[in-house]
């Protein structure tokens, strides 16, 4: 579950302090509400504006590597409801 | 086509094809969750069970306006019969169906138990 050498925690703090150290200025405000994804090792990262394809395009330029996926200039990439109501079988 | 039906429960639950590493399918059944923006979410043993491989970890706003961060595997879904790979978010409960995975489609429910759900691939 997760990726195998970091936690979901680990990354995603990893990933919010490289935004903030070092993507932050390059793009904001130009491309507010962008989709980021960042490999939290080497600190290099994919933006677009289609979520599918800033994903696709992380997944085949970093196999393997752990990445953070956020949004410029916004504090979640989505929204969910459910989470934490246990939904019956 | 996609049909589904409704619960006891009132949720308006669907089935859903998945399809695992190693090309192994698993039929489920899925609510759909119409708050959530995403396009599937699902319990960490069945995410096992398929070998679904790490995407990435994501962080989102959840129904009391707190984040969270999240796991994200990858997952072929047999959508309408063509394969579709879709982000999975991994979270304990049953699957969830959500609206990311309806683009393009109308969803109509007959709002009484055992009412017929219905997918169809265009609007």
């Amino acid at each position: 579950m997760g990726h195998p050498y970091y936690t979901k925690e680990e990354i995603a703090a990893r990933g919010q302090a490289i935004y903030q150290q070092r993507i932050r200025p390059q793009v904001e405000p130009a491309r507010d509400g962008q989709y980021l994804v960042i490999n939290v090792e080497t600190g290099e990262y994919e933006i677009d504006a289609d979520e599918a394809t800033v994903s696709e395009r992380a997944y085949a330029r970093h196999p393997g590597a752990p990445l953070y996926g956020m949004r410029v200039g916004r504090a979640a990439w989505g929204h969910i409801r459910l989470v934490g109501a246990e939904v019956p079988r | 086509m996609i049909r589904g039906h409704v619960t006891p429960l009132r949720q308006a639950v669907i089935p859903l094809q998945l399809q695992g590493l190693n090309g192994q399918i698993e039929t489920i059944e899925a609510v759909i969750d119409t708050g959530f923006d995403g396009s599937l979410a699902l319990p960490p043993e069945l995410v096992l069970r398929l070998e679904l491989p790490f995407g990435m970890t994501r962080s989102l706003e959840l129904g009391d306006g707190s984040h969270a961060p999240f796991d994200i595997h990858r997952v072929t879904v047999l959508w309408d019969d063509q394969p579709r790979e879709v982000a999975a978010l991994v979270t304990p409960g049953g699957p969830l169906v959500g609206m990311a995975l309806l683009r393009g489609c109308r969803l109509s429910v007959a709002m009484v138990e055992g009412g017929e759900v219905l997918i169809q691939p265009r609007p």
